[in-house]
């Protein structure tokens, strides 16, 4: 009975994320995409800094940033630095978009894209390439969760009830409260990461070295194998370029989900509250890697590295704490894959079907709750469930191109010039670019694929646009209010018009 | 229509703009070579010293950035 407590603990977990993720939503109707999509913008700067935190911070946390130190060494550490700077856009874009938001009613990046460059079709176009990226991250999310359950209950839950299981316990919250459960269940699930993982790290550091000091652990990693110790890692792979523009990309892909995130928040000032100290959340990461490095000496042959801390907890540590790792992993991949399936949902609602089917904003209002049940039975499900090799290309392409829409996003804060023309072939080519610098060429000149495809997107963008008409005065004076009297030759149209 | 980008309009938005570009060299090619060795600092190998630093340089960096009012 003792060998199923970890396992316990893990479901707690998950029954405690429903009755507070459910009750989020209370005596609020959720059948409005302001409501259900945007939570009411009514979100504090602490839940804020607990929703963006939690939401970044994937079950990479615990399986893959351990798995990373166990293999590679300090390649690991990119993820930290990436995350702290994505806290810098969040803080610079975040409270522009939310301005922006408020003033002319979009919840999603796409009727931000759609506005500025006044085509629906590049709209819906960027919402359905970029859900490809995020849909892929929500079923790698999925099957991580499904693991855990597996792991925890010693096989007797199989793959596929875990992933029925996970996506159905968020399936009630997130129908019933929409952003505002995600929100509650990631502030609870974010203290729960923070928690658990300087727990395991300093438990583990005092079982390894008999004290709290890392010190003797990396004494040991520099004697035994010191090209852990710097780039390009145990492996070789992670070079100095290579982890630059690894960093470079990942900061320049806004993803849909931070988008929403930042819309649900109650003012300006709330966002760049939290957003401001959003690195910290990060710390998170340092006592895994750790836990990863102890792991190099104590499994040397352990087939899967991305396991070892799990492997740890449940050989080493009393249950109680294997079962806390067991539910802090959980909601870190809960806390990634809710966010996904919401924004998707948001978004083909109102930037794909609502023009496609002419539909008005309550008839979108009531189906884009009811999205995310396909969504999930669809696609998410019977993908999860086959777990194809495929999933992690498909997770590249994703990324690369989510990093593709950043010049789309340039030209509505800082270039006016920038036309619709410049946005999609710019796109279409930073894309190409990008699929085929990381299938065919992998990486030249160790540079990542995705810094490759934003060089050409970023020219082609700039040139096309400079060839094409630019968007109309009215929308150009409602998104660079402040540039309108040195952006135009006629500084007065309207009289010159009537003079004519 | 002219062709002109939104830059920072004040000394503030400038320097606001400079340290940020410094925080990002931190934990990239510029400054990553100058600590790629097998030193170890404060207990844990200096990337990882240097990736906690980059953690509290960026926040405190965007609390003076706040304080100033440099990135209105």
């Amino acid at each position: 009975m003792g060998i199923y407590i970890p396992f316990m603990i893990t479901v707690s977990y998950m029954v405690i994320a429903v009755i507070l993720g459910y009750s989020a939503g209370r005596g609020r109707k959720m059948d409005t995409a302001e409501e259900w999509g945007v939570g009411s913008r009514s979100m504090g700067p602490v839940m804020m800094y607990l929703l963006i935190g939690a939401g970044g911070v994937s079950a990479y946390t615990f399986m893959g940033s351990p798995g990373w130190a166990f293999s590679k060494g300090v390649p690991a550490l990119y993820v930290v630095v990436y995350l702290t700077y994505m806290g810098i856009i969040a803080w610079y874009f975040g409270p522009k978009v939310w301005e922006l938001g408020k003033k002319y009613k979009h919840v999603t990046q796409s009727a931000a894209i759609t506005d500025r460059y006044e085509s629906k079709q590049l709209g819906a176009l960027a919402s359905i390439v970029t859900s490809i990226g995020i849909l892929a991250y929500a079923i790698l999310q999925t099957t991580g969760a499904a693991y855990i359950l597996n792991v925890m209950s010693y096989g007797l839950i199989p793959t596929w009830v875990g992933v029925f299981l996970s996506l159905g316990v968020i399936s009630i919250y997130l129908f019933r409260s929409g952003l505002k459960a995600i929100g509650v269940t990631n502030a609870f699930q974010g203290g729960l990461m923070l928690v658990v993982s300087w727990f395991i790290g300093l438990w583990a550091t005092r079982q390894f070295t008999g004290g709290y000091s890392f010190r003797p652990i990396f004494e040991r990693v520099r004697t035994d194998i010191p090209e852990f110790m710097t780039l390009p890692g145990g492996l070789g792979d992670m070079n100095v370029q290579f982890w630059t523009t690894s960093i470079l990309i990942s900061v320049f892909s806004i993803w849909q989900t931070h988008w929403i995130q930042w819309m649900g928040a109650s003012s300006k000032k709330s966002i760049k509250r939290a957003a401001t100290l959003l690195p910290t959340f990060y710390l998170v990461l340092i006592p895994m890697i750790v836990v990863g490095f102890i792991g190099i000496f104590m499994y040397p042959n352990l087939a899967n590295p991305d396991t070892v801390a799990i492997q740890m907890a449940v050989d080493n540590m009393p249950v109680i704490v294997a079962g806390l790792l067991g539910a802090g992993t959980l909601a870190a991949a809960m806390s990634s894959s809710e966010p996904c399936i919401h924004a998707t949902a948001l978004s083909y609602s109102k930037d794909v079907l609502q023009p496609l089917f002419r539909w008005d904003d309550a008839t979108a209002g009531k189906w884009t709750r009811r999205l995310i049940f396909p969504i999930m039975g669809f696609i998410i499900a019977p993908i999860s469930i086959m777990e194809p090799a495929s999933l992690v290309y498909i997770l590249l392409i994703g990324y690369g191109f989510i990093g593709q829409a950043f010049p789309a996003i340039v030209g509505m804060f800082f270039w006016p010039r920038a036309t619709k023309h410049g946005a999609f072939w710019g796109l279409f080519a930073g894309f190409l670019v990008t699929v085929t610098f990381s299938f065919i060429y992998p990486h030249p000149l160790g540079i990542h694929a995705g810094i490759w495809g934003l060089s050409l997107n970023m020219a082609v963008f700039v040139v096309v646009s400079l060839m094409t008409k630019p968007a109309s005065r009215g929308t150009i004076e409602r998104f660079f209010p402040d540039m309108v009297d040195d952006l135009y030759e006629d500084r007065n149209p309207s009289v010159q018009k009537e003079a004519k | 229509m002219k062709a002109t980008f939104k830059l920072p309009k004040t000394g503030k938005g400038w320097f606001s703009l400079g340290l940020i570009l410094v925080v990002i060299m931190l934990g990239s090619w510029p400054v990553i070579p100058l600590v790629n060795n097998e030193t170890i600092i404060l207990g844990m190998p200096i990337l990882m010293t240097l990736s906690v630093v980059i953690i509290f340089v960026t926040t405190f960096t965007l609390i003076l950035i706040n304080k100033i009012g440099g990135a209105k």
